[in-house]
């Protein structure tokens, strides 16, 4: 019988959605062995800066 | 705990992984590049100011953003650009209540600007004035003087490397910053965290290898 095979799962907690996120969480979410889920305080994208 | 910056006091379970600021500065290159908004701006490259303001200790005092505006305005006059100000909704509402206007018109309000919009213009700005951490950031990148508009900076390698002059809000000190910052030569040699090229496949290999062992904790 296979070996049950666990997920790290990775909540990341953010103010609001960013540019500087936009490679770490792809890299992050396309990892078969992380289960990422990101949550967002306000839904609005802010302007820069 | 992952951290950008090796200032951070070294523990158990924190991990410096460098600035993905040029990672990401890097791989959105095109589309900065991309950005019409010199051209929609009327502006040339080199020849205008690029302001920033928006944290509560600059704006939400009236007689500290009146200095800052005030500083603006003379640096406006002094130098003959023209000085563009992506107007961060909290600044905007700030003066609005405050009833103060720019005192100068070379100072040229802007609804908030997208990222690669205000990052092109941050790239071929003569001079950059803010209150931003990331704007700090991106100007060593650039080799763009930046002068910042605070007392203090989270920022220190900025300020030490030589690309960065920390100001107050009193007027002349900002002029003075300015005249520093365009007076000397933009050849300061980024920080070795900032140049990292991968820092988001790094975060994942530490996330990875910390999981091997979250049994044994």
């Amino acid at each position: 019988m296979a070996e049950k095979h666990r997920k790290l799962r990775l909540h990341w907690l953010g103010w609001q959605a960013t540019p500087y996120n936009d490679f770490l969480f792809p890299a992050l979410a396309s990892d078969p062995e992380i289960d990422l889920t990101v949550y967002y305080s306000s839904s609005t994208l802010i302007s820069h800066p | 705990m992952i951290c950008y910056s090796p200032y951070v006091q070294r523990k158990e379970r924190i991990f410096v992984i460098g600035n993905p600021i040029g990672e990401v500065l890097e791989k959105h290159a095109e589309s900065i590049e991309g950005s019409p908004v010199l051209t929609q701006l009327t502006l040339q490259p080199g020849g205008y100011y690029l302001v920033t303001l928006h944290r509560a200790e600059n704006v939400d005092e009236p007689s500290r953003l009146e200095s800052l505006f005030l500083g603006l305005a003379r640096v406006a006059e002094t130098y003959r650009k023209p000085l563009v100000v992506s107007l961060h909704p909290r600044t905007a509402d700030k003066l609005a209540r405050s009833g103060l206007n720019p005192q100068s018109d070379r100072i040229c309000l802007l609804q908030p600007l997208g990222f690669f919009d205000f990052v092109k213009l941050e790239r071929h700005a003569y001079c950059v004035l803010s209150d931003s951490g990331t704007v700090q950031e991106e100007c060593c990148l650039f080799g763009v003087p930046n002068v910042t508009l605070r007392d203090v900076t989270e920022r220190a390698e900025t300020i030490e490397c030589g690309s960065n002059i920390l100001t107050g809000a009193d007027p002349e000190r900002i002029v003075g910053a300015v005249k520093i910052a365009l007076s000397t030569p933009c050849r300061w040699n980024p920080p070795g965290e900032y140049l990292e090229k991968d820092a988001s496949r790094t975060v994942v290999k530490i996330l990875l290898g910390y999981d091997l062992h979250a049994d044994e904790d």
